[in-house]
């Protein structure tokens, strides 16, 4: 339906609030066909709910002026002739996670659609044939992928670990879930492993034939020593996993806490994807509501059988996320111990300093909800015009609402001692005087927190954010904040600025990765203590 | 105390039941939960009670109400659910054997859900006869909210009827009486007249009765027209609160578009509520066996033509209809609505 006569007082009214740029950009066929687009927004565009600018929502007027929607009549300009004097609402600001939650498909659902049901294992043969090749020391990691493949601060620091091991003479058998997912699976009875041995991919074999093969390796000759480390048990059926172990002869192990697997279902304690719920108690009301609260239960009940099984010593990448860990759980950990996945080394050489600029204000990795995207995005929106503020990403890719710079950078892959990776070294080139790790969720460990600093750079972060929050308190880090309003409120202010590189004059440092399990080991095989 | 707890409903409200008895069964295990139910069930489903969250269906037709099929066809399916809540009341109040012994009813709407106990419903009652929630606990700061809600409150009544609690005697007892009278005569949705249902007329209640008591704590009867002014907040604790006192039972309005519209608008980034709606709406999902949408047994003529809202309002205004056509559901010659049908159109509005 076109209005074919548009009035010029009309026209001219628009035109006081019409981004025809904005409008150009949204609609390509408006474009393409050359119409004159405030022309084609009056005749007819804004029945097609096409906005007239970034500001002005028609389905968001209409929906909170029935009686505008029931009238008929283009509602920016009922907006700009009438409803802006009579204080009408324009939009609501339902926030980042209303998107998230009106969308929200069932857990269930979600792991179904990413549930491959025609996985089955290759033929036992193979399987006895590599494990026919293990040595007399045996360690076995577990993880939630084939780590050889895999790039990321965590899979880094496993090629690290695996290095030692080969090093030091042990046979390194490393199993991940066939099909990836964000829960421990106890649905599949016999799920199908990935088996890595050496670093040489061998397979995918159901976890009842590979607790066998190992069984008759073991039952032929007992391996001298057996080990084990578990990283992620995402993807894993943990009494399956335990099978294999036992079989080996495995009595003792680690377990890693990389992420809150081991406290609920919600590996990353978002409450509904949405909020850190602080890991209440399982009948709390919280749970009660949660999508993750009734596998919570199973998980957390397999967790405790495989703690009850194995002597368990624990390994926090982060003081922050044992203290999170002991407080939220009641497993009979054998010990427990912390081990950064790095630390900082001091190193020679003189921080970027940009004291005419403005400030840079970057983000650092995937643009993801956990880990606040949405919120650095809608303060560099509403910055976006403020020459005070330079807004910035730097990650492998962007695809960036308008306000914000992206920067490219490859993840680091380099499995060295000491290093300045790619991140660190973007970081210092583009000089980002501030970086913004706004993860909404308790961190166990912050790469990108580390390159930050590593480069000079400051960290803000939220107070429920664990590691992070932990590490920006430190002296001379950054700070650390407790809302999304005292963000705003820091940048409104201009108080952000007293953490440019300018007033902070900052130290550099280089990266010292762990080797993770291999540093509480005793190399020497046959000896772990 | 005993406490007999119970909803009103048809079939096409069952999987909403089921998720408020569960929630009851939850935290008032010792509560006896009964479904009075003004429909019958569909055909081919396969409704058991014993294999439902509640103790005892009591039908609608066996509360004893004069001329029953001509007072089911004046009023349409929520009048009807509504209406009977007086006569079952009053049923409980004067008969302990119907009452199962218990000294305290409390209603519930079917669309409500209970997060916690409910013992302060029972604490009041040891010194009250009577337990209301208002819909509005605190005054609107926003002119689209007293449009929406406070100018809503004034047209359909102050006090929420989604939860009405009484001590089985005394002032609880005459109010029963007094209410089942009132619903039986003029249980509708008739604004203009004054009349809401069962609900406007508890307006009077604080006035007609003593022993009275407004339970304004926030965490009652919490709902889309009062979320405003009652911010819902879930610590780290795991403790969901509104307007900062615990949560104790939501009243689910409107499960659709018009309830979305209405929560946004009024919840706005508050986002537990959006939580709290998505658990619901999964544990509908999850409860809908049996339930088929939109079936109310007495919506329908005989032959299963839809009965329009003028036949009943016209049935219900017309005392010599109602004499000649004691059956009004029938269908064929003779009948009510071969009757209406023959009438110039516009006669019967």
């Amino acid at each position: 339906m076109h209005d074919s006569d548009v009035k010029d007082e009309d026209r001219a009214l628009a035109a006081t609030a019409f981004d025809a740029e904005f409008y150009l950009a949204r609609n390509p066929d408006v474009a393409e066909a050359g119409t004159d687009a405030l022309e084609h927004f009056l005749s007819g565009g804004w029945r097609e709910s096409r906005d007239p600018s970034r500001k002005f929502s028609i389905a968001s007027y209409l929906d909170l002026n029935e009686d505008v929607a029931r009238s008929g009549v283009n509602p920016l300009l009922h907006y700009l002739a009438f409803g802006r004097a009579e204080n009408r609402l324009v939009r609501l600001d339902l926030g980042f996670r209303y998107d998230v939650l009106r969308s929200a498909p069932t857990l269930e659902a979600r792991l179904e659609t990413g549930r491959p049901h025609d996985i089955a294992g290759e033929p036992m043969e193979g399987l006895a044939a590599a494990f026919a090749l293990l040595g007399q020391s045996l360690f076995i990691t577990v993880s939630h992928d084939a780590y050889v493949d895999s790039v990321g601060g965590v899979q880094l620091c496993l090629k690290r670990e695996a290095a030692a091991l080969a090093e030091g003479g042990w046979s390194h058998l490393h199993l991940y879930p066939a099909v990836p997912s964000p829960v421990s699976d106890f649905e599949t009875l016999d799920p199908v492993m990935g088996v890595v041995i050496d670093g040489q991919t061998c397979g995918l074999f159901e976890a009842s034939k590979i607790a066998t093969a190992i069984l008759a390796v073991q039952k032929a000759q007992p391996f001298k020593t057996v080990g084990f480390a578990i990283h992620s048990l995402l993807g894993h059926s943990i009494p399956s996993v335990s099978t294999v172990l036992a079989s080996a002869g495995a009595k003792a192990g680690f377990l890693w806490l990389h992420d809150q697997a081991s406290l609920c279902a919600s590996y990353t304690l978002l409450r509904n994807d949405v909020a850190f719920c602080g890991a209440p108690a399982i009948d709390s009301q919280a749970c009660s509501i949660c999508v993750y609260g009734l596998r919570r239960r199973v998980q957390v009940a397999d967790h405790m059988a495989f703690f009850e099984q194995f002597a368990v010593t624990v390994l926090a990448p982060s003081q922050a996320q044992l203290d999170l860990w002991l407080a939220s759980s009641a497993y009979p950990a054998a010990a427990v111990h912390v081990h950064p996945h790095a630390v900082l080394n001091p190193r020679s050489g003189a921080a970027v300093l940009a004291p005419d600029g403005p400030l840079r204000v970057a983000f650092l990795g995937f643009p993801v909800n956990h880990k606040g995207w949405p919120i650095f995005a809608a303060l560099a929106a509403q910055f976006a015009d403020d020459p005070r503020y330079h807004f910035l990403h730097l990650g492998k890719q962007g695809d960036e609402p308008p306000g914000i710079d992206f920067i490219a950078v490859d993840p680091p892959n380099d499995i060295g001692d000491q290093m300045r990776n790619s991140m660190v070294q973007a970081v210092e080139a583009a000089g980002v005087d501030v970086a913004l790790i706004l993860s909404i969720c308790p961190e166990t460990f912050c790469f990108t927190a580390h390159e930050a600093v590593a480069a000079g750079a400051a960290v803000v972060a939220f107070a429920d954010s664990g590691a992070v929050a932990r590490f920006a308190a430190q002296p001379a880090r950054g700070l650390v904040i407790s809302s999304e309003p005292e963000l705003t409120a820091l940048f409104a202010t201009g108080e952000i600025i007293a953490l440019s590189r300018a007033v902070r004059n900052p130290p550099l440092f280089d990266l010292h990765y762990s080797r993770m399990t291999a540093d509480f080991i005793d190399l020497t095989v046959g000896a772990i203590p | 105390m005993t406490v007999l707890c119970w909803s009103s409903f048809t079939f096409s409200y069952l999987d909403r039941a089921r998720v408020l008895f569960e929630s009851l069964r939850r935290h008032h295990p010792d509560w006896t939960l009964v479904a009075l139910i003004s429909d019958e069930p569909p055909p081919g489903a396969d409704f058991d009670p014993a294999n439902e969250p509640f103790d005892r269906v009591v039908w609608a037709t066996d509360l004893g109400i004069a001329e029953y099929e001509a007072f089911l066809f004046q009023h349409d399916v929520v009048e009807m659910c509504t209406a009977v809540k007086g006569p079952f009341l009053h049923r409980l109040s004067r008969d302990p054997d119907f009452a199962g012994g218990a000294e305290i009813a409390v209603y519930l709407d079917p669309d409500t859900a209970v997060f916690a106990p409910l013992d302060a419903i029972i604490a009041r009652l040891q010194n009250f006869d009577i337990v209301l929630t208002p819909h509005l606990a605190a005054p609107e700061l926003e002119e689209a909210g007293v449009l929406d809600n406070e100018m809503s409150a004034l047209r359909t009544g102050i006090y929420n009827l989604g939860f009405v609690a009484i001590r089985l005697g005394g002032e609880g007892a005459r109010f029963a009486a007094w209410w089942a009278q009132r619903l039986l005569d003029f249980c509708f949705d008739d604004i203009p007249q004054g009349l809401f249902t069962d609900q406007r007329w508890c307006d009077q209640v604080p006035v007609l009765f003593d022993r009275v008591s407004i339970l304004r704590d926030p965490g009652f009867n919490v709902a889309s027209w009062n979320i405003s002014r009652r911010p819902v907040a879930i610590g780290l604790d795991g403790t969901i609160t509104a307007g900062g006192s615990p949560l104790r039972f939501w009243h689910f309005t409107k499960l659709g578009v018009v309830g979305e519209a209405m929560t946004r608008r009024y919840a706005r980034d508050n986002f537990p509520v959006y939580e709290i709606w998505n658990w619901y709406r999964r544990e509908i999902e999850r409860h809908q066996e049996g339930v088929p949408s939109g079936w109310w047994a007495h919506g329908t003529y005989a032959d299963g033509r839809p009965i329009p809202k003028p036949h009943r309002r016209h049935y219900r205004d017309s005392a010599e209809l109602r004499q000649r056509f004691p059956k009004p559901f029938a269908s064929g010659a003779d009948s009510l609505s071969a009757y209406l049908d023959a009438l110039t159109p516009g006669a019967v509005a």
